[in-house]
């Protein structure tokens, strides 16, 4: 069952709570406010325990740079905390603000996860990765067999605990 | 259904990562809830929770993105999901939210209000009665927290909480916190609303705690210890009905085994207490 006009009405509603679009009539503005803050802290949180080392990285930064990146992306449609990271790594890339101490987590991420329409899935096939990555600069091969699991050359192979 | 057809839980925890040794350590639990949406029914069940479910724990999925009460169709790919974890856990049931998380493509991320209209309440009772057809267990629905109501309200909450169950037979998740925070946020009459609800529908009911900020708004983090106010609503539910289940929900700013061990003793005490009162 579905109805076009209370979709629109929680659409609206929505989108006063998730962007800069106006609180719909009849709403109490400050506490949509209130709680549309509550979301943004709660959506923060969220990829800061879903991508731990970014967040590490970033330090007090992350807390501003978030919210700018939060401004202008809205929650990826399946909610998930790890592609909003994901997408944020991009969002800091392209601001060349992204921490180089979080390039092999940002690594893992691509080489255990595929995204199809904003699901994020365990990758099943074959996937390598090549990055150079440390102080001084490093080649750090990855790779992810089928059945087999993941592999990490970083001078001497060792295998990552999952 | 009544709950009478369901077996008792007993004390319960929410089961997170962080709290999986005092889980396994702890012997009176009889139920652990487990976020639906951390766990893919496909996949063997993690070790922990293998392990409490071989010590006759119960586990309970507890779905927070199904958007039962959207207007949009119910996103069927998640339902299927649910089930099959329902499945996998052997679960004596699983419980969502009274509320919509999504609409015009975009993702709240949380948990939103309902109008209480007629419309609305048509919606959610469609979408229980189709999670009920595809779930292998009962479902039980959760009343939420919110901080704002939509205008134009028909009735109130218990009056829609109550019409939803009744007219789809899904049994009720009582959030007690939930309905501490709404009393201090929007002004709730706690009494008058345990008065109203069908309390022989009570599933299982959560405690938790929060924080007020600085405008003074109550928050439902889970991430503070369960306030007296909310013991006290237990009190008075136990004294109205006996409680098939009752558990601690605690998400962030985790406290030592030692502490969330007093609060959960306290929960345990009460409602034994207030067993021993009725016989």
């Amino acid at each position: 069952m579905s109805s076009e006009a209370l979709d629109a009405r929680q659409a609206r509603l929505l989108a006063a709570l998730v962007s800069d679009a106006a609180v719909p009539p009849g709403f109490d503005a400050a506490r949509i406010r209130a709680a549309a803050r509550g979301l943004a802290a709660k959506r923060s949180r969220a990829v800061m325990d879903a991508w731990p080392v970014l967040a590490n990285a970033l330090g007090p930064r992350y807390g501003e740079l978030f919210a700018a990146y939060g401004d202008g992306n809205v929650l990826p449609a399946t909610g998930s905390a790890l592609l909003d990271g994901a997408l944020f790594c991009d969002w800091l890339i392209g601001r060349e603000a992204f921490p180089q101490e979080a390039t092999l987590e940002r690594q893992c991420f691509k080489l255990r996860y595929t995204v199809s329409h904003s699901r994020v899935r365990a990758r099943r096939g074959f996937k390598m990765l090549v990055v150079r990555h440390g102080q001084p600069r490093k080649w750090v091969f990855a790779l992810r067999l089928p059945l087999l699991g993941e592999y990490w050359w970083q001078g001497h192979w060792w295998q990552r605990p999952e | 259904m009544s709950t009478r057809e369901l077996a008792s839980l007993g004390l319960g925890l929410g089961w997170r990562p962080e709290l999986a040794l005092m889980i396994e350590r702890r012997d009176d639990l009889g139920f652990v809830e487990i976020i639906a949406e951390g766990f893919d029914g496909r996949r063997a069940l993690l070790a922990p929770l293998q392990a409490l479910r071989e010590r006759g724990v119960q586990l309970v999925p507890h779905g927070v993105s199904l958007s039962l009460g959207g207007a949009a169709s119910l996103d069927t790919q998640r339902l299927d999901q649910l089930a099959r974890l329902a499945e996998r856990c052997e679960a004596p049931l699983v419980s969502e939210h009274l509320c919509f998380t999504r609409a015009g493509g975009m993702e709240s991320g949380h948990l939103l209000p309902l109008p209480y209209t007629r419309e609305a309440l048509d919606i959610v009772v469609a979408h229980i009665r189709q999670a009920q057809a595809i779930l292998p267990v009962p479902l039980a629905v959760e009343n939420i927290a919110s901080l704002f109501e939509w205008p134009d309200a028909e009735m109130d909450e218990a009056q829609f909480i109550t019409s939803a169950l009744e007219e789809s037979g899904a049994l009720l998740l009582l959030d007690l916190e939930n309905l501490y925070a709404n009393h201090l946020n929007l002004g709730t009459d706690m009494p008058a609303f345990l008065a109203k609800l069908p309390l022989s529908r009570v599933a299982y009911v959560h405690v938790a705690g929060g924080f007020t900020d600085a405008d003074g708004l109550y928050h439902d983090s889970h991430a503070h210890d369960v306030p007296q106010a909310v013991f006290e609503l237990l009190r008075q539910l136990c004294e109205r009905t006996q409680v098939n289940g009752v558990m601690i929900e605690r998400d962030g700013r985790f406290p030592s085994d030692t502490i969330l061990g007093a609060e959960l003793d306290a929960v345990a005490a009460l409602v034994k207490e207030c067993r021993e009162h009725e016989l």
